[in-house]
C-alpha cells in the first residue's frame, strides 16, 4: 500500500511541474465553457438586435408612397439609404439591409403589372445579413395587404384564398427550455476531459520509456498491478480535476453572457454540478486508464501523442451520432461511452431529472472499461521494457 | 554471489518491408512472410561473481556484455541457461531477486522535473524501506559519493558525471549485496570516474559490506586497476576467464590490451575457420 501511495505521489508530482501538462489541463478546462457561451451569446444578441431595430434603410422610398404608408404605420421608422449604400455596406459601415425602390413602382402597381423589389446587403456582412429576414417579413405583410384589397375590391372573398391553415404546434415539455446553443456545451466538456489528462497519461509512459527511466524503474521489485494502479490514479486524479476545474468554471462563465434570452435558457446551478460531476468523474477516471494503455507500448512521445490523438479525434463524432437517430434515441445509447454520458449533460441541461438506471449502467460501463485497461496495462507494463 | 550458468539469447528481427519490388509489396501485405533476421546476441555466458570481489565483464562493442547482465537483471528471460542470485533464481518479470541487487543499467534516465533527493527516495519506497531509513540511506550515499550539493537540484541540467552518481545512488539506496554496473564509466571525466572506482572499492571492502559486483566495459584501464576477476566476452560467448595476471599469462603476453585482443579475437578467428571448415 504504501507503494502504491509512494507511486502516485511521485506521478502527481511530476504530472504537476511538467508545464506541458499544466498548460493543456488549465487551458482545455478553463477556456472551453466561457468563449463558447460568450462567442454565442453575443451572435444571439446581434440576431435579436437586428429584429428590435425596427428601422427600415430604403433608396427610392419616395416612388412608393403607400409602401412608406404600410412600414410606418407597422411602427418602423424609415431612413433614407446613402448614395454609396454598396461600398458602405461592404466595409461595414451600414450594418442593415438596403431595400432598393425602382422610379416605375406605384404605376406599375395602379396598372397591376408585376414589379420587382430588390434588397441589397453583403454576405460578408453580417449584421446586414441578420436584418434581410424581417425586412422581408415586413415586405411579405405588404404584398398581402395589397392582394387582399385588390381581391375584395374585386367581389372575392379572401377566404377563398386560404382554405387549408397550417398551423404549427409544439409539443414541448413544460421544463424543456429551448436549447441551441448548451448543446454544444457537452462536447466542450467531453473535449477538455480527453485533452486535459493526456499528457500526463503519454509521459507517465512512452515520456518514461524515451527518458529511459522505465527500465531502471523495473528494477524494483513492484508488481505490473502496483505500477498501473499507480500510475492510473495519478493521470485519473489529473484528468477529474480538469472535470472539476471546467464544471466551476461554467458559474462565472454566465457572466459573460450577453443576451437575455441565452442567460434564462442556461441557468446552471448546483444540483446541475452536482449531476455533471456525478456522470463525469467516472468517465475521465476510465478515458487516463484507456489513454495510458493506448500509450504504453510506444517507443517515443511523439508516437503516442499520435495515437491519443486519434482517439480524441473521435470524440465529436460520437456525440454526433445522435443526428443518425433522428426521433427517439435508441437504448443502447445507453452503453456507449461518451454518447451516454453527452446525453446525460444534455438532458440535466435541459432541466429534465436524470434515469438513474442510466446513471447506473455508465458507472458500470466505465468500471468494465478502466479494469480491462488497468489488466492490459499491469500485464504488459514490465513486458515493455524486456524487448 | 551470482552464478551465470550457460546463458543464450537470440533476438529475431522482422525487417521492415520497403517497396522496391513486388516481394516487398506482397510482404507489406502480409501475403509472404516478412524476412527474418536472427542475431544470437548471447551463446553461452558462464562465470560466478564472488561476493568482496568485483567481476570484471570485458568485451568488444556488441558482444554481449549488455544482453547478459540484462538477463542477470531481471530485465530478459534467456532462451537456456539460468542465473542464480543469492540462491534464488532470477526469472524475467517477477520482482523476487530485486531486493538483492542493485542495478545502474545503460539506461539510466532521471526523473528531471524531481530533485536529486526526490529521484532516489522514490527508489527507496518502491524498494519498500520507510521514510526514515530512506532518508538515511541518501544521507549516507551522498557522503560517499560526494553529491551532497546535488540533491536539492532538479536532475534537469545536471552534467554525466552528475547523473551518473545519481542513478548509482538511486541503484543502491536500499544497500543491496549484489550490484550490477553496465558500462558505468561511459562519458566520464578522469575525475568522476577515479570518484568511481574509489567507491567501488570501498564497497568492496568489509567496511562498504564486502558486495558482490559484476562490472561490465570495454575500456583495459578499468579493468586492470579494479577488477579482481575477468570474463571476457567474444561473439557471445565468454572465451577466457582469470585475474589480469593470469589472462596476461594465458595469452603470453607482457600488455593487458594485447592480451585481451589476442584472447578476444584469436578466438573469433579459429572460430571462423571452423566454420569454414
Amino acid at each position: 500500500m504504501n507503494v502504491l501511495f509512494a507511486i502516485i505521489r511521485k506521478e502527481l508530482k511530476d504530472a504537476l511541474r511538467d508545464r506541458r501538462t499544466l498548460m493543456t489541463a488549465l487551458l482545455s478546462s478553463l477556456l472551453g465553457a466561457p468563449l463558447i457561451l460568450l462567442v454565442f451569446s453575443t451572435v444571439l444578441s446581434q440576431v435579436e438586435s437586428q429584429e428590435d431595430k425596427r428601422v427600415v434603410l430604403a433608396a427610392g422610398m419616395q416612388y412608393a408612397p403607400r409602401l412608406e404608408n404600410f412600414i410606418l404605420r407597422q411602427g418602423y421608422q424609415i431612413k433614407a439609404a446613402p448614395a454609396d449604400y454598396e461600398a458602405k455596406s461592404r466595409n461595414k459601415e451600414i450594418d442593415q439591409p438596403v431595400l432598393i425602390i425602382p422610379s416605375d413602382f406605384e404605376s406599375k402597381i395602379i396598372s397591376g403589372e408585376k414589379v420587382n423589389l430588390e434588397i441589397a446587403y453583403d454576405t460578408s456582412n453580417r449584421n446586414a445579413e441578420f436584418g434581410v429576414r424581417p425586412l422581408r417579413r415586413l415586405l411579405d405583410g405588404y404584398t398581402q395587404e395589397l392582394t387582399i384589397l385588390n381581391l375584395t375590391m374585386r367581389g372575392i372573398s379572401t377566404e377563398l384564398l386560404q382554405l387549408v391553415e397550417v398551423k404549427e404546434h409544439y409539443l414541448q415539455k413544460a421544463e424543456e427550455h429551448k436549447t441551441s446553443v448548451t448543446e454544444m456545451l457537452p462536447m466542450m466538456v467531453l473535449m477538455a476531459i480527453v485533452v486535459g489528462g493526456m499528457y500526463a497519461a503519454i509521459d507517465t509512459t512512452a515520456g518514461e520509456r524515451e527518458r529511459g527511466s522505465l527500465e531502471p524503474l523495473m528494477m524494483n521489485p513492484v508488481s505490473g498491478w502496483q505500477l498501473a494502479v499507480g500510475k492510473w490514479s495519478a493521470v485519473a486524479l489529473v484528468g477529474m480535476g480538469v472535470v472539476v476545474l471546467t464544471i466551476a468554471s461554467f458559474f462565472p462563465s454566465q457572466w459573460l453572457i450577453r443576451n437575455d434570452t441565452l442567460r434564462a435558457e442556461f441557468q446552471f446551478g448546483f444540483r446541475d454540478a452536482l449531476w455533471f460531476l456525478i456522470v463525469l468523474l467516472p468517465l475521465a477516471a476510465s478515458v487516463a486508464a484507456m489513454q495510458i494503455a493506448v500509450a504504453l507500448d510506444c517507443k517515443s512521445y511523439k508516437e503516442a501523442q499520435v495515437r491519443n490523438q486519434i482517439i480524441s479525434m473521435f470524440i465529436p463524432f460520437v456525440s454526433l451520432i445522435p443526428i443518425m437517430f433522428p426521433g427517439r434515441e435508441p437504448a443502447w445509447f445507453q452503453w456507449i461511452p461518451v454518447l451516454a454520458q453527452n446525453q446525460m449533460m444534455n438532458q440535466v441541461l435541459k432541466g429534465e431529472a436524470l434515469n438513474s438506471v442510466a446513471v447506473v449502467i455508465a458507472l458500470v460501463v466505465c468500471a468494465a472499461m478502466t479494469y480491462g485497461s488497468l489488466a492490459y496495462i499491469a500485464q504488459k507494463m514490465r513486458k515493455v521494457v524486456m524487448s | 554471489m551470482i552464478i551465470v550458468n550457460d546463458l543464450h539469447k537470440k533476438f529475431v528481427r522482422h525487417d521492415k518491408p520497403g517497396m522496391k519490388n513486388l516481394g516487398d509489396l506482397r510482404r507489406l501485405l502480409g501475403l509472404q512472410k516478412t524476412a527474418e533476421q536472427v542475431v544470437q546476441a548471447v551463446n553461452g555466458v558462464s562465470f560466478t561473481a564472488n561476493d568482496g570481489q568485483i567481476t570484471g565483464l570485458l568485451g568488444a562493442n556488441g558482444a554481449g556484455k549488455t544482453t547478459t547482465l540484462r538477463m542477470v537483471a531481471a530485465l530478459l528471460q534467456p532462451d537456456t541457461g539460468n542465473v542464480i542470485v543469492d540462491g534464488v533464481e532470477v526469472r524475467a518479470g517477477v520482482s523476487s531477486t530485486q531486493s538483492y541487487m542493485g542495478v545502474l543499467s545503460d539506461a539510466r534516465g532521471l526523473y528531471p522535473r524531481l530533485t536529486a533527493r526526490e529521484n532516489i527516495n522514490y527508489y527507496g519506497l518502491l524498494h519498500g524501506l520507510t521514510q526514515e531509513m530512506t532518508a538515511h540511506r541518501i544521507e549516507q550515499l551522498a557522503d560517499r559519493l560526494e553529491m551532497r550539493h546535488l540533491l536539492d537540484r532538479r536532475t534537469d541540467g545536471f552534467s554525466q558525471g552528475e547523473r551518473m552518481k545519481t542513478a548509482l545512488a538511486r541503484a543502491l539506496v536500499h544497500d543491496p549485496r549484489n550490484i550490477i554496473l553496465d558500462e558505468p564509466t561511459n562519458g566520464l571525466d578522469v575525475v568522476a570516474t577515479r570518484a568511481l572506482r574509489e567507491f567501488l572499492r570501498w564497497l568492496r571492502s568489509p567496511e562498504g559490506g564486502a558486495k558482490c559486483i559484476i562490472f561490465s566495459t570495454h575500456i583495459m584501464q578499468e579493468v586492470e586497476r579494479l577488477c579482481d576477476d575477468v570474463v571476457i566476452v567474444a561473439q557471445g560467448r565468454n572465451v577466457a576467464r582469470g585475474t589480469v595476471q593470469e589472462l596476461m599469462q594465458q595469452a603470453n603476453q607482457t600488455n593487458f590490451e594485447d592480451a585481451f585482443v589476442s584472447l578476444a579475437f584469436s578466438e573469433q578467428q579459429t572460430q571462423s575457420l571452423e566454420d569454414r571448415s
